[in-house]
């Protein structure tokens, strides 16, 4: 490669850092803003302070311990239980979505093939369809009223599991020229349904059960809104093991299970820290699910942070910006130590690099 | 939802017929429905019940605040009328269409923002790492509490203002957050700065798993930055590009953290995303059954839009075939 030339260098330096400044100015914002003194939160008098004057730990100290019609309105708990339901809610989800996925990404990764590419009206037709077919037992369960027991919707899911197969195997009689579904599409698919779309019926959902505001019950979700990304990061470093490894110890005598825990599970050590880590950003992360599914118990870090703000908009900037800079923190550390696999994660295991 | 289990490993077929166990995990179909049921099981969960039931829903004119609780929404059935409701509804248009409004601009921006910070970050250069790691940071910010930061640093009295008013030298007092047209520059800047390091890393790598004979070869015979790029780069790069845009469109389609943060939708409908709209449809206004409609209205575009992005995603699946006819052209 040719050396650049100075003004080279030079024009791509003041890029790179005007860049970098950009990147970092809002989180120098907020991470200051945790340090700084109440009367330097806001720049009513013009002057903005640009570092704190006069920095301090108050915040932090407001934030984490009980108040009662200090600061915020009425009576505020302090952000520790939040944060204690952050840490347990996040690494339920993760170890759920991590199970499931891994061994659905095991299976994908060896015992099938994509076979073809199916037609959005196939899709689209097998789901219409099955909700069409579903209306009639929906309204019969519901005029019995067995729907509103557990064992109401777990029939319902089962006649539901039935209808779908019977879909399947009718749609695959008049339509010959691919398949009609596939697992590992349907995964694929479930990201890129708006959660909010399905939140409300898994909300009714969630009450029949009494799972609103349980831990589990959050991390069920949480399990089932990441573990695409499990399976298609896993099936990805599946795919890097040889295929010759797991069969060459079956040959050797020992069982499918024990191929796939001793054998290969050993060999992919990085990658499921590395998707573990990913999964447990992308729960800490979470808004919206927990905005729904929780409300007083087993409320996360984002949403009892929203609390505040809708508490007295605008005047609490440092303890907020106090409790942000304690969320951002362990998954800026996560994250720089997975950076290696962030684009494979992200892009579903469709870039390796 | 089904998948065909094909091809049992090599050593599985040659082994002699054995005696059919129930739930024997030696025999390779077994095994592999046991892998694999798990997540049929979990996915089939979470769409036939809740699907079913929003569909029953959105055929009634049910909400929590009509008495009865939501298993007796029959007693308000009316055929459909809040799909009809939904699809005449000028706010549902407009919601759809500020999002694509967002999604269309915000996108674009951080693709060509990511391009041009990944060809920066090509070469060798002091602090090239330190750099790096710095970029990567806004992705991995909690979207809420980056809404949130943006929420303060967009205050008329806040550091942007104070900003444009050092580098104009007058006082700039711009109401970000609560005037309509800045209100949505807003939400697509935060957007913008939390996800163009995903861009740059999409591209990135990218750009350099480049084959480095050919753009030697290149500049070795004279050829420009310019067409370097348009011939040699653009070509081999658009898997890449069209996985990161697609991926980038999908994710953005959903924007609703640093929203709800930094305007709630506000001022008036100013900044109010699809998913803030189902939100305030269902949760404010309480009108369930036209929030399930307009659920299933949107699952339904983005069931046909999803199988057409997808397909990127899955370059198995038509790669080998398109090679080998191209192979039997030539």
């Amino acid at each position: 490669m040719s050396k650049p030339k100075p003004w080279q260098s030079v024009l791509r330096y003041l890029l790179v850092i005007t860049w970098a400044i950009i990147a970092i100015f809002p989180v120098y914002w907020m991470a200051t803003m945790a340090f700084k003194p109440k009367n330097e939160w806001t720049s009513a008098a013009g002057t903005i302070y640009w570092v704190p004057q006069d920095p301090t730990l108050e915040n932090f100290q407001t934030v984490l311990t009980e108040y009662r019609g200090k600061f915020f309105r009425g009576n505020q708990e302090s952000a520790l239980p939040a944060i204690r339901s952050s840490i347990i809610i996040s690494v339920a989800g993760t170890a759920f979505a991590l199970v499931i996925g891994t061994l659905a990404a095991y299976g994908l990764s060896r015992f099938t093939t994509e076979t073809g590419v199916i037609p959005w009206y196939v899709v689209l037709g097998r789901l219409l369809l099955l909700l069409v077919v579903m209306i009639p037992v929906m309204l019969l369960w519901a005029r019995t009223g067995i729907i509103q027991t557990w064992w109401g919707i777990a029939t319902y899911t089962l006649v539901g599991i039935v209808a779908d197969n019977v879909i399947a195997r009718v749609l695959a009689r008049y339509y010959k020229r691919g398949p009609v579904g596939s697992l590992a599409f349907s995964i694929l698919q479930l990201r890129f349904f708006p959660p909010m779309a399905i939140l409300i019926s898994v909300m009714i959902m969630w009450s029949a059960f009494r799972l609103v505001d349980t831990w589990y019950g959050v991390a069920l979700i949480y399990g089932v809104v990441t573990f695409p990304f499990v399976v298609w990061l896993m099936k990805s470093f599946f795919d890097d093991v040889p295929r010759e490894l797991d069969e060459a110890a079956i040959v050797d005598g020992s069982s499918n299970w024990s191929a796939f825990f001793k054998v290969v599970l050993p060999l992919v050590k990085g990658g499921l820290a590395s998707t573990a880590l990913f999964v447990f950003i992308l729960n800490w992360s979470d808004f919206l699910i927990a905005l729904l599914l929780t409300n007083r118990k087993w409320v996360t870090i984002p949403v009892f942070l929203n609390t505040l703000v809708t508490a007295d908009a605008g005047a609490q900037h440092g303890p907020k910006a106090a409790l942000g800079l304690i969320a951002a923190v362990p998954v800026i550390i996560f994250g720089i130590a997975i950076q290696k696999y962030l684009v494979r994660g992200l892009t579903f295991g469709a870039i390796k690099k | 939802m089904s998948s065909e289990v094909v091809s049992p490993a090599a050593s599985q077929a040659a082994a002699p017929p054995k005696k059919r166990r129930f739930l024997d995990m030696n025999n390779t179909k077994t095994f592999a429905s046991a892998l694999l049921w798990p997540a049929q099981l979990v996915l089939l969960m979470i769409i036939i019940f809740p699907l079913g039931l929003e569909v029953y829903i959105s055929l009634t004119s049910w909400t929590p605040t009509k008495g009865g609780s939501w298993w007796e929404a029959y007693k308000f059935w009316d055929w459909g009328a809040n799909y009809i409701a939904v699809l005449t509804d000028a706010a549902f248009w407009q919601s759809m269409l500020r999002t694509f409004l967002i999604v269309g601009i915000a996108v674009p921006l951080e693709f060509l923002l990511g391009l041009g910070l990944a060809f920066l970050f090509l070469e060798e250069f002091r602090g090239k790492r330190i750099f790096h790691t710095i970029n990567l940071i806004p992705m991995m910010i909690v979207p809420a509490i980056a809404g949130y930061m943006f929420f303060m640093l967009f205050q008329t009295n806040g550091p942007i203002n104070g900003i444009l008013s050092i580098v104009s030298g007058q006082a700039v007092a711009i109401p970000w957050l609560t005037t309509e047209a800045t209100a949505i520059v807003s939400v697509i800047i935060a957007e913008v700065w939390q996800w163009t390091p995903l861009m740059f890393l999409i591209l990135l790598s990218g750009l350099m798993g480049m084959p480095e004979d050919q753009m030697r070869a290149a500049t070795m015979l004279g050829a420009s930055f310019w067409q370097k790029f348009r011939y040699l780069m653009l070509p081999m790069l658009t898997p890449i590009i069209i996985i990161a845009l697609v991926i980038r469109f999908m994710e953005a389609f959903k924007i609703f953290d640093a929203i709800f943060l930094m305007t709630a939708g506000g001022p008036a409908k100013a900044t109010e995303s699809i998913s803030i709209f189902m939100y305030k449809a269902a949760f404010l206004n309480l009108r369930w059954s036209y929030a399930a409609a307009a659920a299933m209205i949107i699952l339904v575009i983005m069931t046909v839009l999803a199988t057409f992005a997808l397909r990127p995603l899955q370059p198995r699946q038509a790669k080998p075939l398109e090679s080998t006819e191209a192979a039997t052209e030539v």
